[in-house]
């Protein structure tokens, strides 16, 4: 658990009940959780904070994931930057456009346990 | 008169050759004339002699002075005028006797040629001596109705008796006005009974014998049988007012087609085999923006130069749905986008459809319909339906997760009422997402927006997992559960996604509805076309009444709702829909408290792969 501890994950989604389970989940994990609550703010924590690892949803206000992935990949560090995208839509449009701008990894939340997308985290950070 | 027959070689019906008829015409010519007539070359001889005794006792008594020479030479010239007038007599004689016996052999072999007609041919005879009032039949004539043993009676009476009693007011008028002179020939149509009580169709021709009062002598006539004729006359017409009835019905049809085609909101096209316009609908005209009455005649690419696909690609001819039909003879519906003669353009559902003629395409009726509000109420389902996964989906992880935290024990023991209520809040929680999940793949279906995405798919593998999923129900519910697969089962081109919900369907109603410590077996087999996946229960079965309405969209049978309360009615609907699109087959045998099993098969060669924008979950 211990080596979690210096890993920077950034939650950005706009459903402040799942925002919070996420993140008390990684902090009792070991992990620093950052939040952002729409797009704009979750890309300002990011290039402020340069997290090892970002969880992003996709429908928000003000900024949707998929434009804040966009703009993360202009960035050079962002353009590398680890990226799972976690959503309730199962869009095949969607998942293929996020593919393209190279996802790590997309999500259904409501086919995922807390547990298990915890240890996606963790596999993506090995 | 001149012989009817002039081959020499002929031979006649008798045997013998025509020379040996005429020798023997003359042996009965000879044989008939007066015996005196053959003495008569002696008698002319007597008479000449008796001429010349005459003529010189007549000398001698009026010239009693006699000569020496003189009365001989008188008596000579006398018996010589004579002479000379019975050797005139005697060639008029000759000359007639050989003018009468070529007549009579001529006769004679008329008479022949007569009797060989009338007993060579299959026309009856009838000769009616009208003035002795009898009248005889050939034996052609007794054979065609049957009276060959008896033969018919010679009183015509008789005769007239055996004619059809409907047919027998026209046969006497026939007879009258030829009778009378007023028809040249005796000709009458009608029925003949014959020996076994049946009737015959004949055909009757006559001619009559007057005498110089024009009172009728004799008549003779034939009876060709016509029965066949009035058989084959009976079934033409029938045909013809089969053929007139058809014809009606398809004057019928036609206006109905035509009243049809005009009259339905569709777009319609007919074309042949090379793509020429045959009939286009007014509809079509108006949703083209072109004159639907110049369009016969004229290529279909004319009318309808370009199409889009759905997702508005240019296709190419090849491409084209009516191309495609008329190639390849298969039925197709597509959203298209087809353009307008001003070069705008509208969405349309586009089916196109082979007419056939005997194995053989002979055309294509394309069917097209406007779709544009269609494409915006679908729209806004779309946007509905995402909205509802998002919004639906959201607060239901939300209970998920912090159920799961609670449940994991991290936080804190819980007693066991609370940790029972909990598990109760989590299971009704899985619940609703598995509800709102089936309800998103109905309406994905229903839009016909779902995707179909084959790849190489392990069928084993998935099954093995879909089982690993549900261990814990089948271990709760004390099931037996067997799995056999066939060796060797290869990689199928199939939506794994799909095969997932197949398999997850099949065993967990398998599972649902069987009683505690019952038996299920999942086997996995192929043959040379299809891999078919079976799935057995030992349940509560589908009650026969039942069974029809078990793929109908949220339809629960009632043994099924008794049993287990959850259950959306939605799992076998959307497993026959992938079925459909994807182009396998999906049917089950079950009786109730018996069991079910569940057959899906899925070709080798692979799903049908559709281009949908969303993907079952």
């Amino acid at each position: 658990m211990l080596h979690n501890q210096d890993k920077k994950i950034l939650v950005v989604e706009d459903d402040r009940v799942l925002r919070r389970v996420i993140i008390d989940n990684l902090k009792s994990e070991g992990f620093i959780a950052l939040e952002a609550e729409d797009g704009v703010m979750g890309l300002a924590v990011a290039m402020a904070e340069h997290p090892d690892l970002m969880l992003v949803d996709i429908v928000m206000p003000k900024m949707d994931g998929i434009a804040m992935l966009e703009k993360l990949r202009e960035d050079p560090w962002g353009k590398n930057a680890q990226v799972i995208m976690l959503t309730n839509l199962n869009d095949a449009e969607k998942v293929s456009y996020a593919a393209q701008k190279g996802v790590n990894e997309y999500l259904v939340k409501a086919d995922w346990d807390i547990a298990g997308i915890i240890e996606k985290v963790k596999d993506k950070l090995r | 008169m001149k012989p009817l027959v002039k081959d020499e070689t002929m031979i006649t019906r008798t045997g013998l050759p025509r020379n040996a008829i005429l020798d023997k015409a003359q042996d009965i010519a000879e044989s008939h004339l007066p015996f005196a007539w053959k003495l008569f070359p002696f008698i002319i001889f007597i008479l000449l002699l008796a001429g010349i005794f005459l003529g010189r006792y007549y000398f001698l008594n009026t010239h009693p002075v006699s000569s020496s020479s003189f009365p001989v030479l008188v008596s000579l010239s006398v018996g010589g005028i004579i002479s000379v007038i019975v050797l005139l007599l005697l060639i008029v004689f000759v000359s007639s006797y050989l003018l009468i016996l070529k007549a009579v052999k001529t006769l004679y072999f008329q008479n022949q040629m007569f009797s060989l007609v009338v007993e060579g041919g299959n026309d009856g005879i009838w000769d009616w001596d009208v003035s002795t009032n009898k009248i005889s039949f050939s034996p052609q004539w007794n054979d065609m109705f049957g009276y060959h043993q008896t033969g018919m009676s010679d009183d015509p009476n008789e005769w007239l008796a055996v004619i059809h009693p409907d047919d027998v007011a026209s046969f006497q008028q026939a007879l009258t006005l030829h009778f009378e002179k007023r028809t040249a020939v005796f000709r009458s149509e009608h029925r003949i009974r014959t020996v076994g009580g049946d009737y015959k169709w004949v055909l009757d021709r006559g001619h009559a014998v007057w005498n110089a009062k024009n009172k009728v002598l004799r008549m003779v006539g034939s009876t060709t049988d016509i029965s066949n004729i009035k058989e084959v006359e009976s079934v033409l017409q029938g045909k013809r007012e089969e053929l007139e009835m058809a014809n009606e019905k398809i004057e019928l049809e036609k206006v109905k087609d035509e009243a049809l085609l005009t009259s339905i909101g569709d777009g319609m096209i007919a074309v042949n085999e090379s793509g020429k316009i045959m009939a286009m609908n007014p509809q079509a005209g108006v949703m083209l923006a072109r004159d639907s009455s110049l369009a016969q005649g004229k290529f279909f690419t004319d009318i309808l130069p370009l199409e889009q696909d759905e997702k508005e690609k240019m296709l190419i001819l090849e491409e084209r749905p009516v191309i495609q039909t008329l190639v390849q003879g298969i039925r197709l519906t597509k959203v298209s986008y087809l353009f307008r003669s001003d070069g705008t353009k509208f969405p349309a559902s586009v089916t196109s459809a082979p007419i056939f003629l005997e194995k053989r395409i002979i055309g294509a009726i394309v069917v097209f319909r406007d779709i544009t509000h269609e494409k915006e109420v679908d729209k806004s389902k779309t946007e509905f339906v995402s909205l509802a996964s998002h919004q639906l989906r959201t607060p239901l992880s939300a209970i998920r997760w912090y159920s799961e935290m609670l449940k994991s024990g991290k936080l804190g023991p819980l007693n066991e009422q609370q940790k029972s209520y909990l598990i109760e809040i989590y299971d009704s929680n899985r619940r609703m997402i598995d509800l709102v999940n089936a309800l998103l793949n109905v309406s994905r279906i229903d839009m016909g927006t779902f995707a179909i995405e084959p790849e190489p798919t392990d069928f084993k593998e998935i099954a093995e997992g879909v089982l690993r999923e549900l261990f814990v129900k089948i271990k709760d519910s004390e099931m037996h559960v067997a799995s056999s697969y066939q060796e060797n089962i290869p990689k199928v081109n199939a939506d794994p996604k799909l095969v997932r919900i197949i398999f997850q369907n099949l065993l967990s109603n398998a599972i649902k509805y069987t009683k505690k410590g019952g038996n299920i077996l999942l086997s996995l087999t192929k043959d040379e076309k299809n891999i078919l996946i079976k799935v057995s229960d030992s349940g509560i079965g589908i009650p026969a009444n039942e069974q029809g309405k078990i793929f109908t969209k949220l339809f629960r049978t009632d043994n099924a709702r008794i049993m287990e309360s959850e259950g959306t009615g939605l799992g076998l609907y959307i497993l026959k829909s992938i079925m459909e699109k994807g182009g396998g087959k999906i049917w089950f045998e079950s009786v109730e408290n018996q069991g079910t099993t569940f057959f899906v098969t899925l070709p080798l060669s692979g799903m049908n792969a559709i281009s949908g924008t969303k993907d079952l979950a």
